[in-house]
C-alpha cells in the first residue's frame, strides 16, 4: 500500500514537473525573429524590411528593446540608409500596453539638420517596433525627457508616434 | 555555475576594489591582466581571466575607452537580457545574459562563459566582444595586446563595377607603395588581418593580403595584382574605419575565380554596395525669363454666388447616407428655403451648395463602402453672412448622379451607372418655395482644368497669409557649403511676402528678423502645464500662433533641407492634417516648373508647425543645401525668386484671389 502511493505521488510529481516544464517552456517562445526597417537613402521614405534573428531572450520587453536597438544601429555598412547620428544608442524600451516607450541617448539630438534625416530615422524605428505583435504606437523620450521635438528639429514627439504619423 | 561565477567574480572585485582604495594605480595593474590597445594601455577597472577569455563589465571605463577607440557603441536595459554592441560598420553583436551564444552581425558564435549580471553590473566576455569587433588578443610580454586587424574584404559588382571595401577595427592609416598598371600596393600600419592569402575580386584582379611587423605594432600589405592592366579609383569612405576602392578591369579581363565576399556579414535581403550611384542632376533650373503661368481656375469653380436669389435663411436638419444597390442615396433634411447648385468635375468629384444654409450638426466624412461612391463630405463653408452648407462626393468613374427636391429637402442618388456626356452644372431652389429646376446652368468647358483628384477640403475666407521662415536666432538650420538655412529662409519669405502683397493678400511672417521667435506667454503656459519640454514647444507653438491667433487663410513654412547622401536633392512638400494635402498638392504643381529643382512630391509627416497650426498648412523644404546642384541654385538670387514666386502661383492656384470665400481648390 505504502509503495503504490510512493508510486503513485512520484508519478504526480513528473507530471507537475513535464507540465510546468511544457508551460513555462510554451511561454517563453516568442517570435524567433524581429522584422527590422530602414528608409533608403535616395529617398528618405521608402522603407526596406530586413529579418533579424532574436537570441534566447523572447519576452516582449527584451524583443522590444532589441528591435529598437536594430533600428536605430540600421543595416550594415555600405547599405545606403538614413541612418540615425553617430552614438545614438537605445537607453531602454518599455512596453505599456500597445505602446512601446523608446529612450534614446542625447546623440540623437546632434546634427539635426533640415526635416529628411529626421523623418526618415523615426519612421523606419516607428515602423519596426510596430511590426512586433500587439504593439502600435511608440512615444519617444531623450536621455530620459519626454520631448517635444528634437532641438533644432521638426518631428512632433510630443505624442506617440504611429504608422499613420508618416 | 552562473552563480558560483557571479560570487568569484565579485569577491575577485571586491579585493580589486579594496586594493584600489588603497594604491589605486598600482592596484589596477596588479588585480587586473595588462592589455596594450593600439599603441597605449589599456586599464579596466575589472577584468577577471575566466574560463580563457576575460570577464568585464560594460561600465568600466576601460571597456568604455576600448569601444569608443573602435567607434562602437553598448546598449543595454536592466530587466531585460540582451546587451548589443553597435560596431562602427553598424553590424550589432547581441550577447545575451545566460547564454554563451553570441551573434555578431548575423553569424552566430558561441563564448567561453555566458554573460551574467553580478549586481547591478552586467559581465560579458572581453574576448569574444573584441573579436566581433575585429580585434584579436595575442600574447605580448607580460600582457595581452589586442590587436586591431583588417576583419572583412567587401566585394561587390554592380553594373559591371567592382567595389571593394576594405573594412579595420580602428581608423584605417594607409600608405600607397606601388602604383603600376597592373600590380598596386597599400600598406596599412597599426592592423594586422586573419584574411591572409589570395582573394579573387573580379575585373580580372586578385588581392593578396600579407601581415608583418610586431604585436604591439603590426601592419598588413593589401597588393592588388591585374595581368590585364587595371584601373582604380578611391570612393568617398562612409567612415574612417574602411577604404572603398572601385575597380575597372582592361578590355576583356575577365577575373580567373569568381569573386566572393570575405567575412562580410551584411544582411542577406540588403546586399550593400558600397558607392552611392553617380549623380545625375535634374534639368538646368528656368533662372530667368518668364515664368510659367498657373492653370486658371475655371471661373464656374470659383463661383460660390448662388445662380438664383438666395431664398433663406435654411437650415440643414439632417443627412443621412444610405447605400442602394453599388449606389447611394443622400438624403438632406432641409428647414426653409434655399437656393441650390452643383457641379461635376473631370475628376470624378461633384458637390452641392445650399446656399443661405446653416448646418446644425459638425460636418462630417463618411465612406459609405458602395462601388460608385468613394466618399462623402458635409461641410459648413462661406460666412456668417453668406453661409453655404456643401455636400461633395468623390466618385469612382464618371457616375451618374441625380438630384431631386422632397418634401423635406433634397435628395441626392449617386448610382453605378456610367453617365454619358454627363451634365456639369445645374441648379435649384429648394424648401417651401421650391421651384424644381434641374436644367443645367451654363456648363463649364470640357476641357477646363481641374484641381488635382484628392480629398475635399476647405478654408476659412481669410485675407491674410502666414509665412514661417524657418529656424532663426541662435538657431541656424542647416549650415553646408557656405550657405545657412536661417538666412535663405528668410530671404525667400520677403520675396514671397513682396509677390502676395503685390497680389492683394495680406501677409504676416512668424519672423521678419534673425531671431528665433517666442513668446513668453507661451513659455509661461507651457512651464505651467506640466508637460515635458515648454522651452522647445513654446518656441514653435509661437509660429503656429502667429496663424492661429488670426485665423489665416494659409500657413506656409519654408525650410532648406540636409541629408548626408549628397546625391538627394529636390523641394519636398510636408503636409499632416488632410486639410492641408491638397494645398501641398498644388503648391508642388506650381512650384517644380518655376524652381527647377527635382520633385520629391507632397509628404505626410508629423511635423510640429503643421500639426499644430488649424489651417491648410504646408512645410516647404525648398532644396538640399547638401546637394551641389541644390546647393548651386540656392547660391542664387534668381533662384529665391523664383522659389518665392512658384510658391506664389501655387497660393494663388489654391485660394484664387484675397476676398473669395472659397476657392476652386477648395472644393
Amino acid at each position: 500500500m505504502r509503495a503504490t502511493r510512493a508510486v503513485a505521488l512520484v508519478l504526480l510529481l513528473v507530471a507537475v514537473a513535464a507540465a510546468s516544464w511544457w508551460f513555462l517552456g510554451r511561454h517563453n517562445n516568442g517570435p524567433e525573429s524581429v522584422v527590422v526597417y530602414y528608409a533608403k537613402a535616395a529617398d528618405g521614405t521608402t522603407l526596406v524590411p530586413w529579418t533579424v534573428s532574436l537570441g534566447p531572450a523572447r519576452d516582449p520587453r527584451s524583443v522590444a528593446f532589441y528591435a529598437a536597438v536594430q533600428a536605430v544601429a540600421g543595416p550594415a555598412a555600405g547599405v545606403d540608409a538614413v541612418r540615425f547620428p553617430p552614438g545614438t544608442t537605445v537607453r531602454s524600451a518599455d512596453v505599456e500596453g500597445s505602446t512601446v516607450d523608446v529612450d534614446l541617448s542625447k546623440d540623437v539630438g546632434t546634427d539635426v539638420e533640415g526635416s529628411f534625416r529626421e523623418a526618415a530615422e523615426f519612421k523606419a524605428l516607428v515602423y519596426t517596433l510596430t511590426a512586433l505583435p500587439g504593439i502600435s504606437s511608440v512615444r519617444v523620450s531623450v536621455a530620459g525627457e519626454h520631448v517635444a521635438t528634437l532641438p533644432g528639429g521638426h518631428l512632433e514627439l510630443d505624442e506617440p508616434l504611429t504608422r499613420q504619423s508618416f | 555555475m552562473n552563480r558560483l561565477r557571479v560570487r568569484v567574480f565579485s569577491a575577485v572585485a571586491a579585493l580589486a576594489v579594496a586594493l584600489t582604495a588603497l594604491v589605486p594605480a598600482a592596484a589596477q595593474e596588479a588585480g587586473n591582466p595588462n592589455f596594450w590597445f593600439a599603441g597605449t594601455k589599456l586599464i579596466f577597472e575589472r577584468a577577471i581571466p575566466l574560463d580563457g577569455d576575460v570577464a568585464v563589465s560594460i561600465r568600466d571605463s576601460g571597456l568604455t575607452r576600448f569601444l569608443t577607440k573602435l567607434g562602437a557603441t553598448i546598449a543595454y536595459q536592466p530587466q531585460q537580457r540582451y546587451i548589443v554592441v553597435t560596431a562602427a560598420d553598424h553590424r550589432t553583436i547581441t550577447f545575451t545574459i545566460g547564454s554563451a551564444q553570441y551573434s555578431a552581425g548575423g553569424v552566430s558564435s558561441r563564448a567561453t562563459f555566458a554573460p551574467f549580471v553580478d549586481g547591478n553590473e552586467p559581465i560579458v566576455p572581453l574576448f569574444a566582444l573584441a573579436h566581433a569587433l575585429y580585434v584579436e588578443p595575442v600574447a605580448g610580454a607580460g600582457a595581452t595586446i589586442l590587436q586591431p586587424q583588417i576583419g572583412a574584404l567587401d566585394i561587390r559588382t554592380q553594373a559591371g563595377r567592382t567595389t571593394v571595401v576594405i573594412r579595420a577595427a580602428t581608423a584605417v592609416a594607409y600608405v600607397k607603395r606601388i602604383d603600376t598598371p597592373t600590380h598596386v600596393e597599400f600598406a596599412f600600419s597599426g592592423v594586422a588581418s586573419p584574411l591572409t592569402g589570395a582573394h579573387a575580386l573580379g575585373a580580372g584582379v586578385t588581392a593578396t593580403i600579407t601581415t608583418g611587423g610586431v604585436p604591439r605594432n603590426p601592419s598588413t600589405i593589401v597588393a592588388l595584382d591585374g595581368p590585364g592592366g587595371f584601373s582604380y579609383e578611391l570612393s568617398a569612405a562612409t567612415s574612417p574605419y574602411e577604404l572603398a576602392l572601385t575597380l575597372t578591369g582592361a578590355p576583356g579581363a575577365v577575373a580567373v575565380n569568381p569573386p566572393a565576399p570575405v567575412l562580410t556579414n551584411a544582411p542577406a535581403t540588403a546586399r550593400p554596395v558600397a558607392v552611392a550611384p553617380a549623380y545625375t542632376p535634374p534639368p538646368p533650373p528656368v533662372l530667368s525669363g518668364t515664368v510659367p503661368p498657373p492653370a486658371e481656375p475655371p471661373a464656374s469653380l470659383d463661383d460660390t454666388s448662388p445662380v438664383a436669389a438666395p431664398t433663406g435663411p435654411a437650415v440643414v436638419d439632417a443627412v443621412t447616407l444610405q447605400p442602394v444597390d453599388d449606389g447611394l442615396t443622400i438624403h438632406v433634411v432641409l428647414s426653409g428655403a434655399a437656393a441650390y447648385d452643383w457641379h461635376r468635375l473631370a475628376d470624378q468629384r461633384w458637390y452641392l451648395d445650399l446656399h443661405n444654409t446653416t448646418l446644425t450638426d459638425a460636418g462630417r466624412d463618411e465612406r459609405p463602402g458602395v462601388a460608385a461612391v468613394d466618399s462623402v463630405r458635409i461641410r459648413q463653408i462661406g460666412t456668417p453672412d453668406q453661409p453655404i452648407v456643401r455636400i461633395a462626393i468623390t466618385l469612382r468613374g464618371e457616375k451618374t448622379v441625380d438630384v431631386q427636391t422632397a418634401a423635406d429637402g433634397l435628395t441626392i442618388a449617386a448610382t453605378n451607372v456610367d453617365a454619358i456626356a454627363a451634365l456639369k452644372t445645374g441648379s435649384g431652389r429648394v424648401g417651401s418655395a421650391a421651384v424644381g429646376d434641374l436644367a443645367p446652368a451654363t456648363p463649364a468647358p470640357l476641357d477646363t482644368p481641374v484641381a488635382p483628384a484628392t480629398p475635399w477640403k476647405f478654408g476659412n475666407g481669410s485675407r491674410t497669409i502666414v509665412l514661417d521662415p524657418g529656424h532663426g536666432g541662435d538657431d541656424y538650420g542647416t549650415a553646408h557649403n557656405g550657405l545657412i538655412e536661417k538666412n535663405l529662409t528668410i530671404d525667400i519669405a520677403r520675396r514671397l511676402r513682396a509677390l502676395l502683397l503685390a497680389a492683394g493678400w495680406n501677409v504676416q511672417m512668424t519672423r521678419d528678423s534673425d531671431i528665433d521667435p517666442v513668446s513668453q506667454a507661451n513659455l509661461a503656459a507651457m512651464r505651467a502645464d506640466g508637460k515635458p519640454n515648454p522651452e522647445d514647444r513654446a518656441y514653435l507653438q509661437t509660429r503656429c500662433d502667429v496663424a492661429n491667433s488670426i485665423n489665416a487663410r494659409l500657413f506656409i513654412s519654408i525650410h532648406v533641407n540636409y541629408s548626408d547622401s549628397p546625391s538627394v536633392n529636390g523641394t519636398t512638400f510636408y503636409w499632416y492634417k488632410p486639410d492641408s494635402e491638397l494645398l501641398a498638392q498644388t503648391l508642388e504643381k506650381a512650384v517644380i516648373p518655376v524652381a527647377g529643382t527635382g520633385d520629391v512630391g507632397p509628404r505626410h509627416e508629423n511635423f510640429y508647425v503643421i500639426r499644430h497650426t488649424t489651417m491648410p498648412s504646408v512645410l516647404i523644404e525648398t532644396a538640399f543645401i547638401s546637394n551641389p546642384h541644390d546647393a548651386a541654385l540656392l547660391r542664387t538670387p534668381a533662384f529665391l525668386q523664383n522659389m518665392a514666386q512658384g510658391i506664389a502661383n501655387g497660393v494663388k492656384a489654391y485660394a484664387g484671389v484675397p476676398g473669395a470665400q472659397t476657392s476652386r481648390a477648395d472644393q
